[in-house]
């Protein structure tokens, strides 16, 4: 319910979505073609239709000119005989003007369709009208002229040519045409591209829908899982699909849960690890401290053992707690101030507080400590390293054992050794050795006093300061524990 | 009998816009003065209107311009782009009558200039008078003189604004039908 609540919360708007974006931008793209696609053939067609118009209207009125330019003089009879000997070449309008415009022929009232025309009668009364058009006017001072528009469907073109006799203009010819076919085939072409556009346009939107959301669904599945993880179930992987950087996504989030759960199980377990360890020894104060209240008739002898015995308990739940404190400081605290620090006065110094214990135990320490090995790192981590590998060394063996502890420096680092001649650790425990509450034997850890962390904390300290820590079996008997630190020089830890 | 006094009221409100719309139109100086127009396509003359308180100053007592106010604000030039004068320079008028025997036509006079003019040249002028001559009430045809003598090489000497053929109606025509 609260996951379903928190999805509608983080709901995308439709217009912010990834797919809406995608989905557009598609189609702001195919928008911009269909534009083209409408514009530019529809303007081309007519850019064509109109040079092929003027070509031809320019010549059909060059035509005309130099069958009128004959007549020497122009006088209407003699050119509406010449102009009905032409043919109209399917023009609408022809008209012929003297210099000063008035017009000797119009096609709409002198057309006789090839006969003659009728004489004008004596009493007839002349007719004059002027043509004073741009096109006749600019003819008559001696230039050719063109002119066409496309509108209402029509294709309106209109010419006129000077009729020149040596030299002088004596008159001039105009031409109109008016071409619906060719109107119609340009509307035709624009209405077939407008249906193509909209074919496309339909098409283009499905698929970009469709594209956008194939694509989409991907990182919706990679936010989904993300959101189950984030509600806390590590288990959840993402199905890796092609090679593409989407399933590199996906690879990266499936490596980074299995981090996370990892993570998550080693927490968990260190959780019930640290629980279980602080428990057994409350558990054993408790047993003993019932036992005293409850069995009255207990001599004072039994009564002080017990009492040692809480003691004991408490001392060990104070390591395990400053053992925890001190691996969370590991975790959590950034390394002190680092110094040059001399290894064989840092060893010296745990050996010399071990070799009681080792006394006890009847464990002899050697030292083999060269000069000039300086690491940078603090007094205190590298002693409490020195001093938990030793005193492992020393709780861990028999009696008449011995411990060897070593410091030389090879190349670029210093390397400390420890090895013993107890127990050692079976091959297949060594590289779990250093785990949290990890023990090879309870038992005799427990006995000799140990938290299970000592290890844990020397490898998360060596870490901390740019070293490593291994351990291997001793031949014939015991283990070896390697420390590895960057080396020092001396005027590196001046500077 | 309601219905009846709102139809006469409606008549007479129509009636009072029709004679305001008369009055603007006079007001505004509904003549139109004819000059060449400046292009490649369309009418070869274009007008502009006329303007009483211009170059020609309006004769006293008239409420409409003379045949010589209205010469006169051709002579002096277009005063808008896109317009250009058809006259010669200098071209004056010397005087402007009613041709006594036939009724509608105006004689009008002008100086020796004008007779520098042939061919496309001179009609484009002698349309321009005409034109804007025949806006004047009564008259019906131009007769024009230059220092006195009509030109010789003109198709005819009476001239009518019906003779203008200042675009090619066939074209609008065949636009309309399809």
């Amino acid at each position: 319910m609260a996951s379903q609540e928190t999805s509608q919360k983080k709901k995308v708007p439709f217009f912010a979505s990834l797919q809406t974006k995608y989905a557009m931008s598609y189609l702001a793209i195919f928008v911009v073609v269909l534009i083209l696609l409408n514009t530019y053939p529809v303007t081309a067609s007519q850019e064509l239709l109109f040079t092929s118009k003027r070509d031809s209207l320019k010549s059909q009125a060059a035509v005309m000119a130099s069958a009128l330019m004959e007549l020497e003089t122009l006088s209407s009879d003699q050119v509406v005989r010449v102009m009905n000997m032409l043919d109209d070449m399917g023009l609408d309008r022809i008209l012929v003007t003297d210099p000063a415009g008035l017009i000797l022929y119009d096609s709409l009232k002198d057309d006789w369709g090839g006969k003659t025309p009728p004489t004008e009668t004596e009493t007839e009364k002349p007719e004059y009208r002027y043509a004073l058009y741009q096109e006749v006017v600019t003819a008559l001072r001696g230039s050719d002229v063109f002119y066409s528009r496309y509108s209402d469907k029509v294709f309106t073109s209109t010419a006129a040519c000077p009729i020149v006799y040596r030299g002088m203009v004596i008159g001039a010819i105009y031409i109109q045409e008016l071409d619906q076919a060719q109107g119609a085939l340009l509307l035709n072409l624009q209405k077939n591209l407008r249906n193509i556009s909209l074919v496309v346009a339909a098409v283009t939107l499905v698929m970009s829908m469709v594209f956008s959301k194939m694509l989409t669904a991907r990182i919706a599945a990679l936010l989904r899982a993300i959101r189950i993880v984030g509600e806390g179930e590590y288990g959840h992987r993402l199905q890796i699909v092609g090679r593409d950087e989407l399933a590199q996504l996906a690879e990266e989030f499936n490596q980074l849960t299995d981090r996370l759960q990892t993570t998550e199980e080693v927490r968990r377990r260190f959780v019930s690890d640290a629980s279980h360890e602080l428990k057994t020894p409350l558990a054993s104060i408790r047993l003993l401290a019932d036992s005293i209240l409850q069995n009255e008739q207990m001599d004072e002898e039994t009564v002080k053992d017990f009492v040692c015995d809480i003691g004991d308990e408490a001392e060990r739940l104070t390591r395990i707690t400053e053992h925890l404190l001190a691996l969370t400081r590991l975790d959590s605290l950034p390394a002190g101030k680092t110094e040059p620090v001399d290894v064989a006065a840092v060893i010296r110094r745990a050996v010399n507080m071990v070799t009681p214990v080792a006394d006890a135990a009847g464990v002899t320490i050697q030292e083999e400590l060269r000069s000039g090995c300086m690491v940078r790192c603090t007094q205190d981590d590298l002693y409490q390293v020195c001093f938990n590998l030793i005193e492992n060394a020393v709780k861990y063996n028999f009696a008449g054992g011995r411990v060897y502890v070593s410091a030389y420096w090879d190349g670029d680092q210093v390397l400390i050794e420890v090895a013993d001649t107890g127990v050692g650790i079976p091959e297949e425990d060594l590289p779990k050795v250093f785990n949290r509450f990890y023990r090879v034997d309870k038992a005799r850890s427990r006995a000799a006093g140990g938290t299970g962390l000592g290890l844990s904390i020397v490898r998360d300290t060596v870490r901390r300061h740019g070293g490593w820590v291994i351990a291997r079996p001793r031949n014939p008997e015991g283990s070896i524990f390697t420390v590895g630190f960057p080396r020092c020089r001396e005027e590196e830890g001046e500077s | 009998m309601k219905k009846r006094r709102r139809l006469s009221l409606f008549l007479a409100l129509l009636l009072l816009c029709a004679s305001c719309g008369t009055k603007t139109e006079e007001a505004d100086g509904g003549y139109l003065l004819y000059f060449t127009a400046v292009g490649s396509h369309g009418p070869a003359l274009d007008t502009q209107p006329y303007d009483p308180g211009g170059a020609a100053p309006q004769s006293e007592g008239t409420a409409s311009p003379d045949p010589g106010d209205l010469v006169n604000a051709l002579l002096s030039g277009p005063t808008q782009e896109g317009l250009v004068s058809p006259f010669p320079r200098g071209v004056a008028l010397q005087s402007w009558e009613w041709d006594p025997e036939q009724k509608g036509n105006l004689q009008v006079r002008l100086s020796e200039q004008y007779s520098g003019l042939a061919d496309i040249s001179l009609t484009l002028a002698d349309y321009c008078i005409v034109l804007t001559l025949s806006q004047l009430e009564g008259v019906e045809s131009v007769e024009i003189l230059s220092a006195g003598h009509t030109t010789s090489y003109r198709s005819h000497q009476v001239l009518t604004a019906a003779e203008a053929v200042l675009s090619d109606r066939s074209a609008a025509a065949k636009e309309d039908v399809t």
